[in-house]
């Protein structure tokens, strides 16, 4: 068991008179043999003290055995030494207790940025298996790979037709700046695919620099307009982010500067607070005749789009897929956000993982699964992670905090108070200057080039000529917990 | 003035919309007969056209619209002049719930009664209703004016952050931050001034109270 050993420093020195420890009344004083008065560290005989500018500090207390020789010697009873009790569900760590001091103090909830950071079955749960005779690898030096998609051909005119799988997810201008929107909507551009507005309007700079934008329609419809809409190549609608699973958005008025205000339409330092439903979607046949009215609105041209968070995700998708929507988004529990409750990320929703199954599976059982595009979304890094999701039925995926990190978020996890000091969840034009919006543009191409090359190495030494043909028999699960949530069988001869 | 005239009897509401859309450059007034109350109608217009109903129509009618000026003589369903961001859409007879959502600017008259919700989220523009308006008017407002010259329902402005509803009826009920304020003679003036407009005959503006929100920001403590 270990201990905390703690010297009260004020009571140490609180009588001059005492013996053992007494360099106060030495009239010759050397500080080289003090040390042999301090009762504390002269008596432990496990080298726990150390002095340190001329006081005992109970330094090394991994060696503490807990015998309290010190405790007693002490003249001053300075010393108190206290046994760390066992706790090896580890149920009270320094973070639960930091937490249950700060609510007690402050009276509020914890809000952060980030999504779901708990361990949780995902992409890492899983492998890719590799092709040998039974099926023959193709060779990545010499034999293509394919990587393009398209996504949305159901019922618009102009479905979106992209270089790789991997999209840029919705983050709203006001969330993040405009440099950030930017560096994003040139590094889609480079990379030959598509990024989001999210749900706060369409910046000019952005429309210019994406060569392929979705335009985000949420539930409180800032900067929602005709022209808005036109302007997208595709149409979102969000019902839900995996962060932020049964919550509306929040933004805080003292983040709607001027620019912002003009882009959501709102007044200047006004809150925009989108509501947590849609006021006119609030059952299966809502969203049928949202999805229509979009359609006319835009001509039938744009696909559709509808997002999630993911919970009742079968039902969710079965009756998105009914209601006519080229692309249905799945956003798991570790989906990022710029602001939310933690309670919320940590506790609402279930893992990417077992998510894209059910979608997939959701599809296939009403026959809509060849017209209707999947996109999975939440905790993509890398691309194994984007090989898994497609192996698990995605058929393209988002990725949100993984491109912040490209143009140089460090996940800091505290976007929402507006300070980023890399420039990119912020309004301030100091700290947006630190952003140099075509190096990260590029940085971002380079990331997706890359993860796109990533999973194609998987899927050629998995023996597949194109990114979208990984299947989930292709996969093996290393834990009972993927296995069980995704039906992907154990690795070697274990079963589930 | 140049008219178009659509007879939508045999058309689905894609293919009325696709005529409106390619002759609104061209023409000044379209006129759309037997609309048979179809959803969607004139979805998306952003030409300064007019179109006019000559029949009730569904669900979203003249919705997400910037400058056309719509008449629709007859009745609509829910959500007409949804998300308008500019012109006017004037129904003649009765609208369903959530009449005006949304609206960014421009108005949206409905001469007489209509369901719940009117004018939820909406950020600014105006809207009037002849009659009377349901329960939870004006929820979660972020601007704009609602004006009711009959009777509303409970819970009128139900969140209301910005923004204003005048009622001349009867007020079932206030929602979560709403309160009544004094009417001033600026007030006065202006509902007077835009009803006359829209050719409503009021003889005694004193009548109408004004609801606005208790506290801008209710939510958050400021
Ligand atoms: C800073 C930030 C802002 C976001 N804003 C939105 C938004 O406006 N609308 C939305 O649907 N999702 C929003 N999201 C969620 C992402 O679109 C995406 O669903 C999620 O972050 C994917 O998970 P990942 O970050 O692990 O890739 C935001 C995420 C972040 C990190
Ligand atoms: S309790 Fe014993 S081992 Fe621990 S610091 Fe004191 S003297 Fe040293
Ligand atoms: S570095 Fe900036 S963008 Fe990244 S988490 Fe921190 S505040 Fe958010």
């Amino acid at each position: 068991m270990p201990y905390r050993v703690e010297r009260n420093p004020d009571l140490c020195k609180k009588n001059f008179g005492r013996p053992g420890c007494c360099w106060y009344l030495c009239d010759d004083r050397d500080e080289k043999i003090c040390g042999r008065c301090f009762s504390c560290f002269n008596n432990c005989p496990h080298g726990v003290y150390e002095i340190i500018q001329g006081d005992p500090y109970p330094l090394n207390q991994e060696k503490c055995v807990g015998c309290r020789i010190c405790l007693e010697m002490c003249p001053n009873r300075a010393i108190e030494v206290n046994a760390i009790p066992e706790d090896a569900r580890q149920g009270w760590g320094f973070p639960d207790i930091v937490e249950i001091v700060r609510q007690s103090q402050t009276a509020s909830y914890k809000l952060r940025s980030t999504g779901a950071l708990r361990r949780i079955p995902d992409f890492d749960d899983l492998v890719v298996i590799p092709a040998q005779v039974s099926r023959p690898p193709i060779d990545k030096y010499r034999e293509p790979c394919g990587t393009d998609v398209v996504l949305g051909d159901r019922f618009a005119e102009n479905p979106l037709k992209i270089d790789t799988p991997i999209m840029i997810g919705a983050m709203s201008f006001g969330a993040l700046s405009k440099e950030a929107k930017m560096a994003l909507a040139i590094g889609s551009s480079l990379a030959g695919t598509v990024t989001n507005t999210g749900e706060g309007g369409m910046l000019p700079e952005e429309r210019e620099l994406a060569d392929k934008l979705i335009a985000q329609y949420a539930s409180g419809r800032f900067g929602v307009s005709a022209d808005y809409l036109k302007k997208g190549d595709a149409i979102e609608i969000k019902i839900g982010q995996g962060a932020k699973s049964g919550m509306g958005g929040h933004l805080l008025g003292e983040k709607v500067t001027a620019e912002v205000s003009r882009i959501r339409n709102i007044p200047e330092g006004s809150d925009a607070l989108s509501p947590a439903r849609h006021m006119d979607i609030v059952g299966p046949e809502d969203l049928s005749m949202k999805i229509s009215q979009l359609r006319e609105i835009t001509d039938w041209k744009v696909p559709i789009m509808v997002k999630f968070a993911s919970g009742k995700v079968a039902s969710d998708v079965k009756i998105a897929a009914k209601g006519g929507a080229d692309i249905i988004v799945v956003d798991g529990m570790q989906g990022g956000t710029g602001a939310g409750p933690e309670v919320i990320m940590e506790h609402s929703g279930i893992p990417s993982v077992a998510s894209i199954v059910e979608a997939d599976m959701a599809l296939k059982e009403i026959g809509l699964r060849d017209q209707v595009s999947l996109v999975a979304a939440g905790g993509v890094r890398s691309g194994a992670d984007l090989a898994k999701a497609i192996a698990l039925g995605a058929d393209a995926v988002y990725i949100a905090t993984a491109a912040l990190i490209s143009i140089g978020c460090r996940v800091c996890q505290m976007c929402y108070t507006g300070t980023c000091r890399k420039g990119i969840a912020t309004q301030d034009l100091s700290l947006r200057h630190r952003l140099d919006y075509k190096e990260m543009g590029k940085n971002v191409a380079n990331y997706i080039n890359t993860m796109t090359d990533e999973a194609c190495m998987l899927v050629q030494q998995a023996g597949n000529t194109h990114i979208t043909k990984l299947e989930k028999e292709n996969l093996r699960s290393l834990t009972l917990e993927a296995s069980a949530l995704t039906g992907v069988p154990m690795a070697g001869v274990g079963r589930i | 003035m140049e008219v178009f005239e659509i007879d939508a009897e045999k058309l689905t509401p894609r293919e009325v919309n696709s005529q409106i859309k390619s002759a609104a450059d061209e023409y000044d007034k379209i006129i759309i007969r037997n609309p048979n109350a179809n959803h969607y109608l004139a979805a998306g217009v952003t030409e300064d056209v007019e179109i006019e109903f000559d029949g009730s129509v569904g669900y979203f009618g003249g919705c997400m619209c910037d400058g056309p000026k719509i008449t629709i003589n007859g009745n609509a369903g829910w959500f007409v002049g949804d998300n308008l961001t500019g012109g006017e859409v004037i129904v003649e007879g009765t609208a369903g719930d959530g009449a005006g959502q949304g609206i960014y600017d421009g108005t949206v008259v409905v001469k007489e009664s209509v369901g719940s919700r009117t004018g939820e989220i909406m950020k600014n523009g105006t809207i009037i209703i002849g009659g009377n308006s349901g329960f939870m008017t004006g929820i979660f407002m972020m601007g704009g004016r609602i004006i009711i010259l009959g009777d509303v329902g409970d819970d009128v402005a139900e969140s209301i952050i910005r923004g204003v509803v005048y009622v001349r009826g009867k007020i079932k009920s206030l929602g979560n931050n709403a309160k009544i304020e004094e009417m001033t003679f600026e007030d006065s003036l202006e509902v007077e001034e835009i009803l006359s407009k829209y050719e409503f005959e009021v003889d005694d503006i004193s009548q109408f109270k004004k609801i606005v929100p208790e506290s801008t920001r209710p939510f958050y403590g400021h």
